[in-house]
């Protein structure tokens, strides 16, 4: 009895294990890896062989000059592997294993085509698509001008955003809590919010003759009505009930904005982050095609004008990951800081 | 020591375009350390009762005194249990009582206040849960977070709206025995209680007030020195239990004919 009892609870971890096994490894898992071998492939070979390749798969429907060789091969080394790093980091901490490997089988896939495409069988346009290797190598060459670009864009970025959530914060609180104003100031609000605060820019850039300012503003315009809209809302939806019974402690004006109304407002301003920090950053960098001298928006513009699209591809990468890191601190943020729900 | 005084009270809520008459000339006394008992079906006015002594909501007419002063706002020498749970949902239970105690008493360390929270929450049966959020916790555990909340505020009148509702009939024995002591061990504590059970009122009160819509129509004194075992009533007060059945049935009846 007792051993059967044994038996079975071995066979149950045995199969626990297998299953553990099984979700580990899963198909999807597979092909990303193939995806990111086959990329490194794809880099390493010569691009003569790569054309001999090309040609017995597709029998010889494709028909391509062997070219020169990009000057070096590292950096976009470098970044697949990072790129796998980051992807192998995720698998293994993260829950959502099967669109993990998704994201990761697209990523290698695009590496793979690109390279495939513009270095090894040369059928892209030589000057409009740049070589993967070319582009990654950017950031080796020029990463002071990158990381200063970086650097202006995100000083910005904080100057206009913070003044923003501030100011549409305190006067969200002020509306929603007075009925008699917020039956004015939320119509106008709802009217003034779905203006893309982007069409200011060039005006605003003259009216203020500093771009810095203007960048700020246009920002800040961005930012001011959702996050108003959004704060005056959710003061007026407060539970009635809540409120009596801080008024039953006598709460204190002081006390009542910061462990009232500031803790309950808190889990919406910081989610509001979420869709209105990327929001921003986009404004920033599309003000910043007009009229700056530096950031980001300047540098891709910049080499726009002077068709170093290498350059160009590089700077929109760069953007894609800070908005990226920006998204993933907020969500660390939200994470760490939101504990309560209703 | 307060006493409260209804004045020919009437109370209206009035939203966007509609005025609603809840109580319609009210007039009621409730002595010092009273522990007085609100009955009636729902919807007859109980809780806008307590809204009024809680300074919540003002009297359209008449006017509610206070050791004869007429109330003005809320404040801490009223507490209030809430029908409805009113916890502060960014806060532990026990951070919510830990408030509620520095709020109210000034001087009180933050440890000292912690400790009294904890043993608040301890004697209300909700101790392991003083860590968690009010999302976290059920119904019945939420209303006892509220209610050791009250008791912390320590005010000379408790007002209370059906605070045991969402509770098992065994812990709201137990709810009631804690009460009774505090009432009795304070000496002197008003009480305004808000219930739809007969059995707690008779449990409970010094009075029970009946209400129908709008009105107080009768009230009952209970003799102090009665046993307060529902199992084993006096003649006195198995006679009163009798006369509220009755009235709650003749008020139902009453009802379905209006409609
Ligand atoms: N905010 C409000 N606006 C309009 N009418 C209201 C409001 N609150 C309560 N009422 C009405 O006033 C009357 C009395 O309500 P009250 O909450 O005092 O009843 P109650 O006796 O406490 O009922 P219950 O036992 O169900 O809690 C009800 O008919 C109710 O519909
Ligand atoms: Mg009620």
């Amino acid at each position: 009895m007792m051993a059967d009892l044994a038996e079975t609870q071995k066979e149950i971890a045995k199969r626990e294990e297998h299953e553990k096994h099984e979700r580990f490894i899963k198909p999807s898992f597979i092909v990303s890896n193939a995806l990111f071998l086959l990329t490194l492939l794809a880099i390493y070979l010569p691009a003569d062989t790569m054309v001999e390749i090309v040609r017995t798969i597709t029998f010889g429907a494709v028909d391509a000059p062997g070219g020169t060789v990009p000057a070096s091969s590292i950096e976009f080394y470098v970044a697949v592997l990072i790129s796998w790093g980051l992807f192998m980091w995720r698998y293994i901490a993260g829950g959502k294993k099967r669109s993990t490997c998704n994201i990761a089988s697209v990523v290698f896939l695009f590496f793979l085509i690109w390279e495939v495409l513009s270095t090894d069988l040369k059928i892209t346009h030589p000057v409009l698509i740049p070589l993967p290797e070319n582009v990654f190598a950017v950031f080796t060459r020029i990463p002071g001008e990158l990381w200063q670009n970086v650097y202006t864009s995100l000083t910005l970025l904080a100057q206009g955003f913070l003044t923003s959530l501030v100011a549409a914060t305190v006067i969200g609180l002020f509306v929603g809590w007075l009925p008699k104003v917020r039956e004015t100031v939320f119509p106008i609000a709802k009217v003034l919010a779905p203006i893309p605060a982007i069409v200011f820019t060039p005006y605003l850039v003259l009216l203020l003759h500093s771009f810095r300012f203007a960048a700020i503003m246009v920002i800040f315009l961005g930012i001011f009505w959702p996050t108003l809209m959004n704060t005056i809302l959710r003061v007026e939806s407060l539970d009635l009930r809540i409120l009596d019974s801080a008024k039953m402690m006598g709460l204190s004006t002081p006390t009542m904005i910061f462990r009232v109304l500031l803790p309950y407002l808190y889990p919406t301003i910081v989610t509001g982050l979420k869709v209105q920090l990327p929001a921003a950053m986009l404004m920033l960098v599309m003000a910043e095609m007009y009229g700056a001298s530096s950031g980001m928006g300047y540098f891709i513009i910049n080499y726009t004008n002077y068709a170093n699209y290498t350059n160009v591809v590089a700077g929109i990468i760069v953007v894609g990951i800070v908005v990226t890191v920006l998204d993933a601190l907020v969500g660390l943020l939200i994470r760490k800081t939101v504990k309560w729900s209703e | 020591m307060p006493s409260i005084v209804f004045k020919d009270v009437d109370y209206a809520y009035v939203d966007a375009n509609e005025t609603f008459e809840a109580l319609e000339n009210v007039n009621l006394e409730i002595e010092d350390g009273e522990f007085l008992c609100l009955v009636g079906h729902s919807g007859c006015g109980k809780s806008t009762m307590l809204s009024l002594i809680a300074g919540l909501e003002h009297p359209t007419r008449g006017e509610v005194l206070i050791d004869g002063k007429p109330i003005t706002g809320p404040g801490p020498d009223r507490s209030i249990v809430f029908q409805n749970y009113s916890l502060f949902p960014w806060q532990t239970a026990v951070k919510n009582v830990r408030f509620a105690i520095q709020q109210t008493k000034k001087g009180a360390s933050k440890a000292e206040a912690d400790a009294k929270a904890r043993e608040l929450l301890e004697s209300v049966g909700v101790g392991e849960a003083a860590d968690r959020y009010p999302f976290q916790l059920s119904g019945g555990m939420r209303q006892r977070v509220a209610i050791a909340r009250a008791l912390a505020i320590d005010a000379p009148t408790m007002l209370l709206d059906e605070p045991f509702g969402a509770l098992d009939p065994m812990i709201r024995r137990r709810l009631q025995e804690m009460l009774l002591d505090l009432w009795e061990g304070s000496c002197c504590k008003t009480a305004v209680f808000v219930t739809h059970d007969i059995d707690e009122a008779l449990i409970l009160a010094d009075r029970i007030v009946f209400m129908e819509p709008k009105h107080i129509i009768k009230t009952f004194a209970l003799p102090k020195d009665r046993s307060r075992n529902v199992d084993d009533l006096d003649a006195a007060t198995k006679a009163i239990k009798d006369e509220v059945l009755e009235l709650f049935e003749a008020t139902a009846t009453g009802r379905e004919e209006e409609e």
